[in-house]
């Protein structure tokens, strides 16, 4: 079950040319930074610098990496984040859709449990935004790390250490965590694809489960207490803003997937 | 939602006067700006200044009086020729903290530059205080 639901998402040319859109984005948003960074001043004018650039005025790789957000305008982390679930949507979680349309939801229930094929279904939908999330911004990272090897400058903010635990751990252990902001944001990711797929299950149509996917994940973010607080490092909100909204977003998944599983497992028996 | 927020900075630009390639001294000058930064991360940029100076080594400064996002919230905030080409790299100036320092690029040397600044979120921002 689980290999037919994985097996199904690289079968289709869409969702091949997607991925390699949500992989190409992060990179794009470094092309971006480089072009205003000093890296790109120093190529055009190498006689200013004496022919290398001190460490301490090159970007830090972690600055300059995609959840930093140091590009101009934050426009890609806005088409990447904001845009989300319609991209995992697209990719694995709209296919139930189909499958009910198409009746092979009836067949399939007829050889394994109904309980089964929803646990996969959400199984995989967490699995795979989480991988693709992962290796993209791993990708993005290790990138970053090469063109800026050495850097020191965080543009202004580790001389604003304030009272932050958080703040103070960030400019200790730059690159750990950047990697523990990956994490989070791949997690979340998951997350996300368990509301899309719970939507795609209860509403039962593209249109409905489109529109209250991205909205819920857009009220996410536009909320006080942001979850975009809890992807970005290096940022004036603390623990006290990223505790809240990470509660806000398990809650809100929790009740999405445990309604429409009862509502597809339990209810949709009777009928 | 319309209006964004207020910022009153208090910026400096030393310019650089040189009068011949061995004596140079700068000047320290502080000038006020008040900004109206908007939300989905749109740009906003001040008056012109020139800049004298021919080398890097000068340095320009921010320093964040008030803002509508809170008490010690961030800003960016870097320098731009005239095309909104950036010519220094950024600064990020929290609200009541010390001005800050940089140095630009060496394509900010003998032109126009404009300071400009955005939100350091990637959220959307009602600024409405």
């Amino acid at each position: 079950m689980l290999k037919k639901e994985i097996l199904t998402i690289f079968y289709s040319k869409k969702t091949i040319i997607l991925i390699c859109v949500l992989f190409t984005i992060p990179i794009i948003d470094l092309g971006l930074f480089i072009y205003t960074s000093r890296l790109y001043d120093f190529f055009l004018h190498p006689e200013s610098y004496d022919g290398s650039i001190d460490p301490s005025l090159l970007t830090h790789p972690t600055r300059a990496a995609f959840l930093s957000a140091a590009s101009r305008g934050h426009l890609v982390q806005m088409v990447y984040i904001w845009l989300l679930p319609i991209f995992l949507l697209n990719l694995y979680s709209d296919h139930s859709i189909s499958e009910n349309l198409k009746g092979y939801t009836n067949i399939i229930t007829t050889r394994i449990k109904k309980s089964t094929y929803i646990k996969a279904k959400f199984l995989v939908s967490f699995l795979f935004s989480f991988i693709l999330v992962f290796t993209s911004m791993m990708l993005n990272y290790v990138v970053s790390i090469l063109i800026f090897k050495g850097g020191q400058d965080f543009s202004g903010l580790d001389l604003l250490l304030g009272d932050s635990s958080l703040y103070t751990f960030s400019f200790n252990y730059p690159y750990l965590t950047y990697f523990i902001f990956i994490l989070i944001f791949s997690i979340s990711s998951g997350l996300c694809g368990i509301i899309c797929q719970g939507f795609s299950l209860l509403l039962k149509s593209y249109k409905h489960s489109y529109f209250a996917s991205f909205f819920t994940w857009i009220i996410l973010i536009v909320m006080p207490p942001s979850i975009t607080y809890l992807f970005q490092p290096y940022q004036e909100y603390g623990f006290n803003y990223m505790i809240p909204a990470a509660l806000i977003l398990i809650f809100v998944t929790l009740v999405i997937l445990i309604y429409s599983y009862k509502e597809s497992v339990c209810v949709d028996e009777y009928k | 939602m319309k209006k964004g927020i207020k910022i009153k900075i208090f910026s400096l630009l030393i310019g650089l006067i040189t009068i011949n390639t061995l004596i140079v001294y700068s000047s320290d000058d502080n000038h006020n700006y008040s900004l109206s930064v908007k939300s989905f991360g749109k740009n906003v940029r001040t008056t012109r200044r020139y800049r004298q100076t021919n080398s890097i080594n000068n340095p320009w400064k921010v320093k964040l009086i008030t803002s509508g996002e809170g008490s010690g919230t961030i800003t960016t905030f870097w320098l731009e020729d005239f095309y909104a080409k950036n010519v220094s790299s950024d600064i990020n100036a929290k609200q009541g903290a010390e001005a800050i320092y940089d140095k630009p690029y060496s394509s900010a040397n003998k032109i126009d530059v404009y300071m400009a600044a955005e939100n350091n979120n990637y959220n959307y921002q009602l600024f409405n205080k």
